[in-house]
């Protein structure tokens, strides 16, 4: 033939024909392939030769000359699959308590973590379903002094601000108050909030019929939630009915449904009114115009307007606006995102959590690998055997970390299953909405799959790399010395989880101590026995009524013997109102305006919370002067920097009248001890009709609850009676770390057992090796007591490296926690060695167990060597 | 006769091989069979069913020599065994029984 040279089969499709035609077949193949490429290109040409080449190389693709899937010279893993689910499974059941503890162990760990990786994911999904939440801004304002930032303005300013900004696209206001709402026969003592017509294009809450936009731009008109919608209406669809608000005296059509705002949202709400509608009390003339600071609003700027920018541009706001004493202050934005934790103050516990939380998976992960390593050392014959048998290194990896990840899914299963059991105590305990859809919501699906191959891979790999490099004579005779570096680091690995241990611990007992010192705190006024009742007229049917006899009502009350005395004031302590003012002190030099919150109590307040009065005098009911007359607290009068109260007058800045201070009360906590104490001022007015605080004769309050109840009843109310115990409101205010106690306690707990199932395997799996060395002791005359000690000090030592480590790391943690309190414990090395003695006990209880077991051991046993 | 499965094809791939005698291997096969069935084959349809053939016993073959225009391969060279001969034989027997005992088609032919 004369084929030249340089014509040959394409060489990239012989590559692939080589690649599946079986070996032994192949050279008569590629052959016959050649031969008849070659008669192609006589007979049609070279380009089509080359097709038809191609086409029979894909032709070629036939069972009985390809190479063979399962050859048996080269066994693929698939094959062996069935052989290592059985092996692992005899082993299983034969190492029933390792295996149960390994599970568990795991099954707890991923449980624990799941879920607080649930409650921070939670705790940072607040207000995140606002499509604009970066861009919306609650509107605050800081003094120049201080670096104190007020979330409350004054009432005109929002609306002002967003006409004179083009990049405020909106604004809205958000003002709480609350009325009697009436449809048909129904009323329903319910919240409202009073907002613009910005509220609709600055949140996305789900409107199930009607406008919201119309509802809230359109006076005489009122938006329901669903929940408000169903009590008044049933099922009937509200929109177009009339409802009223009884105190407010408005009759207003109903625009909107809307769900109920979902719990991961910081605005929370009943019912919403246009501004236009708003109650009378919200207009300029009443609201205290410029210099009443108790308005919320929020703005939402153009997108690419940074915070900074923003407030840069805003900077000539208060000099063109505000009243004079306030000219210098500066307006500041408060991202929307991180209103939940302003408000919470729970961003740090959620940092907490989320240590704890890696803690726990830290500790369960290294666990496992311990026992995973204990359990592999009983089958080292099995795994020199195999080796003699052929199986080679990655084999034997594939075998164990199928295992392991099998293992790893059962405990991930169950640790599923007891998170859904769990989660509703979760949720009820801390009053949060986390649903159970783990696998369709995106993050939270990702962190599941994520920590299951994590831990079963990371936890698995390196033990089967370890155990399946072994030189099978040494595996078969059971006799392995593991060289120095697996050693140091399994040693290691115990070291960082009894240093977790510890840090948890210390923590526990950190927010423990914390939290008792500020609930034993002397809070300078006394609120046991003391009941704090709503008796606001605007409650009762008939409110002139309440407004008239309120004085009489309080005298009989106070006249009953179970009862030691009875006040009214605008708020109890713990839940005192954000009304600030400034108020201007005229010296004979210069003027000085201090910021004051603002309280109204009637003159029986002092008496009642046993506050103590340590200037001047308290407000009497026979001075008609009196109501122009203000008592306030030391630390206002440090504020002013006056020595005494002689002829003292302030006056708000807004001009007015002077107010004549008359006294000083100490300085009491009326809030959490978190924060400090604010300077404050109280006004009075014996005819208030607010917040009634009753204080019984200790030993006689049920009686006293009856009589108040009776009598308050009479009133004729809209709604029954309810009442709190003032000292039991006010300790809710440590709710937040009370339930961050609870929870790292619990965790902490979980943690240390964790731990110490580690622990446990881990002195099984040491003393297992030196079973030969206790057994020669004890025949050369070694006493038990000797052996126990002579074991367990290896581990002992460990643990003691585990605190050192830990003690400054949970130092520094501890300290950044406690400055969130204004009024903190100290950190007392108490509170380590405490937490170290806890570790160390339970440690050396596990070893110490497990060294008695093999000591007392009949030395025969571990010296028969067949 | 039980244990004798011949395709169709698998049979013609035999009858050629014995057909061909000394130049039965695989590129000459498949001519041979492309002008008898008048159809392009693919080398992959013919090698399979010789493969087929020698596991099930009916082929066994030797190494020929190489040659340029394979490549510097060697050939396979097939010859049918014994026990081919006596399938072949017996089912081109009952074959022809089978014939005979059409009548229409007999006198057609």
């Amino acid at each position: 033939m004369n084929t030249p040279n340089d014509i040959r089969p394409p060489q990239w499709l012989l590559r692939i024909l080589r690649s599946i035609i079986r070996g032994e077949y192949l050279e008569e193949i590629e052959g016959d392939m050649t031969e008849v490429f070659f008669e192609n290109v006589e007979t049609f040409g070279v380009r089509k030769a080359r097709f038809l080449f191609a086409w029979d190389v894909i032709m070629l693709a036939r069972p009985a000359i390809v190479k063979r899937l399962y050859a048996t010279h080269s066994l693929t893993p698939l094959y062996m699959l069935s052989n290592y689910l059985r092996t692992g499974w005899r082993n299983f059941l034969k190492y029933k308590s390792y295996s149960a503890i390994n599970i568990i162990g795991l099954c707890i760990g991923f449980s624990a973590s799941l879920l607080l990786f649930l409650i921070v994911n939670y705790e940072r999904s607040f207000d995140k379903f606002q499509a604009n939440y970066r861009n919306i801004y609650r509107i605050a304002e800081s003094w120049p002094n201080g670096n104190d930032i007020l979330d409350q303005i004054v009432t005109p300013q929002a609306p002002i601000m967003d006409e004179e900004y083009p990049d405020i696209l909106h604004s809205t206001r958000f003002f709480d108050s609350e009325d009697i709402i009436q449809a048909g026969d129904t009323y329903l003592r319910t919240g409202f909030h009073t907002v613009d017509s910005g509220f609709a294009h600055l949140f996305d809450f789900k409107v199930v019929s009607g406008d919201l936009h119309h509802a809230v731009s359109t006076p005489g008109q009122i938006a329901l939630t669903q929940s408000v919608a169903k009590k008044l209406f049933g099922n009937d669809d509200p929109v177009g009915k009339v409802v009223s608000l009884i105190n407010s005296e408005r009759q207003l059509t109903v625009a909107a449904v809307v769900e109920d705002p979902p719990r991961n949202s910081t605005l929370q709400f009943d019912v919403l009114v246009p501004w236009e509608s708003a109650p009378d009390f919200v207009k300029p003339e009443q609201a205290g115009d410029w210099y009443n600071m108790f308005m919320t609003a929020y703005v939402q700027l153009a997108p690419g307007i940074s915070k900074e920018e923003m407030e840069q541009k805003l900077s000539d706001f208060p000099g063109r606006h505000f009243l004079p004493d306030r000219k210098s202050n500066k307006i500041v934005l408060l991202p929307l995102e991180g209103q939940h934790f302003r408000e919470t103050n729970s961003q740090r516990i959620v940092s907490i959590l989320a240590v704890i939380a890696s803690a726990i998976l830290l500790i369960s992960c290294i666990n496992f690998v311990n026992l995973t390593i204990s359990q592999l050392l009983g089958r080292l014959r099995e795994i020199g055997v195999r080796k003699v048998m052929g199986s080679n290194r990655p084999q034997l990896v594939f075998q164990f970390m199928t295992e392991c990840l099998i293992v790893c899914s059962i405990a991930v299963a169950m640790g599923l299953l007891l998170t859904y059991l769990v989660l509703p105590v979760v949720n009820n305990y801390f009053g949060y909405g986390i649903t159970d859809d783990f696998f369709t919501n995106g993050p939270t699906a990702l962190f599941i799959v994520g920590l299951c191959l994590l831990a079963g891979i990371l936890s698995s790999f390196w033990p089967s790399l370890m155990l399946s490099g072994l030189r099978p004579v040494t595996s078969i005779r059971g006799a392995v010395q593991w060289n120095k570096s697996g050693g140091y680091l399994r040693k290691g690995l115990v070291v960082v989880q009894f240093a977790a241990s510890v840090l948890l611990i210390v923590g526990t007992v950190v927010i423990w101590s914390q939290v008792q010192y500020m609930k034993s705190q002397d809070l300078k006024f006394k609120g046991d026995h003391v009941v704090s009742v709503e008796t606001w007229a605007e409650l009762f049917k008939d409110p002139e009524r309440v407004s008239r006899e309120i004085m009489t009502f309080k005298d009989e009350l106070a006249k009953e013997s179970a009862i030691e005395s009875v006040a009214m004031s605008q708020a109890v302590p713990g839940a005192y109102w954000h009304n600030y003012n400034g108020f201007v002190y005229f010296d004979s030099t210069e003027k000085k305006t201090v910021s004051l919150r603002q309280i109204t109590i009637d003159d029986q307040y002092f008496t009642t919370y046993r506050m103590k009065i340590v200037e001047g005098r308290n407000f009497s009911r026979d001075m008609e002067s009196d109501q122009k007359a203000a008592i306030i607290n030391q630390t206002a009068m440090r504020a002013y920097g006056w020595n005494d109260i002689t002829d003292k007058r302030i006056q708000t800045g807004g001009g007015g009248d002077f107010i004549e201070i008359i006294g000083v009360v100490e300085d009491y906590y009326y809030q959490s001890l978190k924060e400090e104490i604010q300077p404050l001022i109280h006004f009075f007015n014996p005819e208030l009709t607010a917040r009634l605080s009753v204080r019984f004769h200790p030993d006689r309050v049920a009686e006293g609850l009856a009589i108040l109840e009776k009598k308050w009843s009479a009133l004729d109310p809209y709604e029954p009676f309810k009442y709190e115990f003032v000292d039991e409101s006010f300790d809710r205010l440590y709710k937040e770390q009370e339930r961050l106690g609870t929870t790292s306690s619990v965790f902490a707990c979980i943690a240390l057992v964790i731990a110490g199932m580690g622990l446990f395997s881990m002195a099984a799996y040491s003393i297992r090796l030196r079973k030969k060395e206790v057994g020669i002791r004890r025949v050369l005359g070694a006493s038990l007591r000797s052996i126990v000690v002579k074991l367990s000090s290896d581990f002992g030592v460990l643990v003691i490296i585990g605190f050192i480590i830990a003690c400054p790391v949970a130092w520094y943690l501890m300290n950044i926690f406690l400055q969130d309190f204004t009024y903190r414990i100290q950190l007392t090395p108490w509170i380590f060695l405490a937490a170290g003695a806890i570790v160390f006990t339970i440690s050396m209880v596990m070893v110490g167990l497990q060294s008695r077991r093999a000591a007392v051991d009949n030395p025969v046993n571990a010296l028969r060597d067949e | 006769m039980k244990k004798t499965k011949l395709g169709e094809f698998e049979e013609f791939v035999l009858l050629t091989v014995a057909v061909l005698q000394e130049e039965a291997y695989g590129v000459e096969i498949k001519r041979e069979l492309e002008r008898r069935l008048k159809q392009r084959l693919s080398v992959g349809s013919v090698q399979s069913a010789l493969k087929r053939l020698e596991e099930k016993g009916f082929l066994k073959s030797h190494l020929g020599e190489a040659t340029q225009k394979r490549g510097g391969k060697r050939k396979r060279i097939y010859t049918i065994t014994k026990y081919a001969e006596k399938v072949l034989a017996e089912l081109k027997e009952i074959r022809a029984g089978l014939w005979e005992s059409i009548p229409q088609l007999t006198v057609n032919m």
